[in-house]
């Protein structure tokens, strides 16, 4: 049987194809075709290589300034950063660190998992130890920190549980010659790779209903003039879109576009009509913000977030890949 | 584009007692997931919900530890204006200058320029003015809460003063924040104001607030996600840097 929500594909084994009536055991059946049927790895085989790059680019502009940031005379210092953490259960080992080699080398280290994790070497260790020295850095970045770390770090933690590196990887040619072990995966579909699209899903889903209503909450949201103060905002300016602000009709409409496609994304993402509409609105919103409003990081790492909705049967049928199932 | 993938059609093969454990696993995660925006979301000047205490509260070392504590307020409740930081210094020729940032042509690549612009929201995000020491006797919790918030604040400028100040072996040292004030369609299009028009560009007061030109009570101050208490020393446009801005 073929499931009709995103992410599993034909590969896919629906475990009952009969339907009990009780209401119970019809969530139960539910919550197990959601979570637990099998998925094959290459959808999170594209979303590891574009998350690995973009954690080396990352690492690569800390260690680029890493006096600035991380060494003794750092924007936010060691002192300063343990204070504004004196209160949760945030921490870092960076916090104990001002020696620039040993800074140096952490980041050197961070752009080499990075990289692994990109090309897809020795990949289950190298996601777990790329998601982890990020994780460090963001509890000593507080301050210096936005939305693409919150991003990549999601994407990144949630890649751990999967076999993303078993196609499209060096781990995969190692694999045709040495065969299979836990370190290098089979490609076969897994229970893993369901699960962590499936978290990615929810938890873009959260993002962007908290997202929606916030914006609810915003009166230039309602009256349609959100776009326009977010296009004469220089700081962000990265693209000259004052223009728009001519066509008052398009502001508000793209306006409230916005509003009503991230309120609504969490409902309308999951079945196969609304779909392909609301994955060509993350485009466009995304695409927008990465070229108009500077952030070409962050606009990049949330379509590359949308690409979890796309199921790998989809992506090997439009890839004109052959698929064999033993 | 011809390629030949081995997978095998495998049906899932857990038993029961480690679906159960998943499930539970896969359920704090979600939930952890929805906890913080949650909470961020219900704040008033009266706090969060009460519904949305217990369950951030129990989760807190995994929802902070794990960088999952973000309101994703992104460009909500609405777009608002930039803030930046304006050092003035003594430099060791004997000659005065300044410097701005974010400084769109100084930082560069652009990921760098970000980062420091969200430095410069941080410092607006956490401010709150010097403790009027008057209310002493009036609410003592109040004034305690305020000292505290305020050290926080004057820490963290500190330390960008010291930066600047190693970075280019200057003293007598002054850090402004500035907000950089949006315009309207009206000044953009008949008046030919420029987004870069220095008018644009206002100074904001660092002083008690009975000396300061009496700026509405809005919002209560938020940091790092987490909520402080409620205050009445939170300015407008007070939020959590990181999750107002994308």
């Amino acid at each position: 049987m073929k499931n009709s929500l995103p992410g599993v594909g034909s590969a896919s084994v629906n475990p009952s194809n009969k339907q009990p009536d009780n209401w119970f055991v019809n969530w139960i059946h539910a919550w197990d075709r959601f979570w637990f049927l099998s998925e094959l790895p290459h959808t999170l085989a594209i979303i590891r290589m574009a998350t690995g790059l973009m954690l080396v680019y990352m690492h690569a502009i800390w260690l680029s300034c890493i006096h600035d940031f991380m060494g003794p005379h750092a924007w936010i210092n060691r002192d300063t950063i343990r204070q504004l953490h004196s209160h949760d259960w945030t921490w870092s080992w960076l916090w104990y660190v001002d020696s620039t080699p040993w800074l140096v080398i952490h980041e050197c280290l961070a752009i080499l998992f990075g990289l692994a994790m990109a090309i897809g070497l020795l990949t289950r260790l190298a996601v777990p130890l790329a998601w982890w020295f990020s994780l460090m850095v963001c509890h000593r970045m507080t301050g210096a920190l936005f939305g693409l770390d919150q991003v990549v770090l999601m994407l990144a933690s949630y890649l751990i549980i999967a076999r993303s590196g078993s196609v499209w990887s060096l781990d995969a040619r190692i694999t045709q010659r040495r065969g299979t072990s836990w370190l290098f995966p089979s490609a076969d579909a897994c229970i893993g790779n369901n699960i962590a699209t499936r978290l990615i899903q929810i938890h873009l889903c959260v993002i962007y209903l908290f997202g929606g209503i916030s914006k609810m909450r915003g009166e230039a949201w309602w009256n349609g003039s959100a776009l326009w103060f977010a296009a004469v905002n220089y700081e962000y300016q990265s693209w000259d879109i004052t223009w728009i602000g001519r066509s008052p009709w398009l502001v508000s409409g793209l306006t409230m576009a916005t509003l009503f496609w991230e309120t609504f994304y969490c409902a309308l993402i999951w079945p196969r009509l609304t779909r392909p509409i609301c994955l060509a609105m993350a485009l466009l919103v995304h695409g927008g913000i990465a070229i108009a409003l500077g952030m070409i990081t962050f606009g990049t790492m949330m379509m590359v977030a949308n690409f979890s909705f796309v199921p790998p049967n989809s992506l090997l049928a439009r890839l004109g890949a052959d698929r064999t199932d033993a | 584009m011809s390629v030949k993938f081995e997978t095998t059609l495998q049906p899932p093969t857990l038993t029961r007692s480690k679906k159960v454990l998943i499930s539970l696993a896969l359920s704090i995660q979600v939930l952890a997931v929805f906890a913080q925006p949650f909470r961020f979301f219900t704040r008033s000047t009266g706090g969060s919900a009460a519904v949305t205490q217990p369950l951030r509260d129990t989760l807190a070392p995994y929802v902070e530890f794990g960088y999952l504590d973000h309101g994703y307020f992104f460009f909500a409740p609405d777009p608002g204006p930039s803030h930046l930081m304006r050092f003035e210094m003594d430099l060791s020729d004997g000659s005065h200058g300044s410097l701005e940032f974010p400084d769109r042509h100084a930082q560069w690549p652009r990921l760098l320029y970000h980062r420091h612009f969200m430095l410069a929201e941080f410092l607006q995000q956490l401010h709150v003015p010097p403790v009027d020491r008057s209310l002493a006797q009036e609410d003592p919790g109040l004034v305690d809460d305020w000292t505290q918030q305020r050290a926080i604040f004057e820490s963290v400028r500190d330390s960008f003063m010291q930066h600047v100040a190693n970075r280019y072996q200057s003293s007598n040292m002054l850090v402004k924040r500035l907000e950089h004030r949006l315009p309207t369609d009206v000044e953009l299009y008949q008046q030919r104001v420029r987004l870069t028009d220095r008018n644009l560009y206002l100074e904001l007061p660092d002083v008690v607030l009975a000396e300061a030109s009496a700026r509405p009570v809005i919002d209560i101050p938020f940091r790092f996600g987490r909520e402080l208490s409620p205050s009445p020393l939170a300015q407008p446009g007070m939020g959590n840097a990181e999750e107002v801005r994308p």
